[in-house]
């Protein structure tokens, strides 16, 4: 059997009334179930392994903390000519 | 605000001061410095791959990460499709138009910021194509 504990938090309560209702639709056996359902997406969410998954994720739930600005990073092509796109010239 | 398209981003990170465009590239970079700018979720990972490819995987990485952490930029995801067989649907009439795939995209990312006003770019083949209006760094610092 699986390892269970006890946990209290408190929750927004128009959040839970919608919850209860995919628990009476027959979604979730109950409110455990579907928090424990919550919680593994929210886990696999910000487990990904790689920083850019991670902070991808961190950025669409507007919890990325923001620094500085990339224009300062320039960097010095070193394999020969590089070309971008299209010439347009003015 | 403006969006700032891959090309006009890739030719300032990577210093391509060979190509004629440049010195206009960076007059605009400069005259938007510490305003806020968007960039599509397209245009930044086309940016990883040109930088990657010219400079190496580490840069590429660096600048994705920067780009989600800027003040002064915000990146624009569009909504996931939630299946192929809407997303085609979605598509469908903006590639009959002949806006290309990476342009619908980009579209639909631009869409996400009512704020979006202007889609700078050396790319000629958006002019018309988006919404949005499409000007070149030259038009977006008054020299055409």
């Amino acid at each position: 059997m699986t390892d269970t504990v006890l946990l209290q938090v408190r929750v927004n309560a128009t959040l839970l009334r919608k919850v209860d209702e995919l628990c009476a639709e027959g979604l979730f056996k109950n409110r455990s179930d579907a928090v424990n359902d919550a919680l593994r997406y929210l886990v696999m969410r910000y487990s990904r392994t790689s920083p850019e998954g991670r902070a991808t994720a961190l950025y669409l739930g507007g919890r990325l903390q923001k620094s500085g600005s990339p224009v300062e990073l320039v960097f010095r092509a070193a394999k020969g000519r590089t070309e971008v796109g299209e010439r347009w010239t003015r | 605000m403006d969006a700032i398209g891959y090309d006009v981003l890739a030719i300032h990170h990577l210093a391509l001061e060979d190509d004629p465009r440049y010195p206009d590239n960076e007059e605009y970079i400069s005259m938007t410095r510490g305003l806020p700018k968007a960039v599509t979720v397209f245009d930044l990972l086309n940016l990883v791959a040109a930088v990657s490819e010219a400079v190496g995987e580490r840069a590429g990485r660096e600048l994705y990460l920067a780009y989600l952490r800027s003040e002064e930029h915000v990146v624009l995801f569009p909504p996931p499709p939630s299946s192929w067989e809407e997303h085609i649907e979605d598509v469908f009439p903006d590639l009959l138009r002949g806006l290309d795939y990476v342009g619908v995209l980009i579209e639909r990312s631009l869409e996400t910021n009512h704020e979006v006003t202007r889609y700078v770019t050396w790319n000629r083949e958006y002019r018309g194509k988006l919404r949005t209006k499409v000007v070149s760094p030259s038009e977006a610092i008054g020299k055409t």
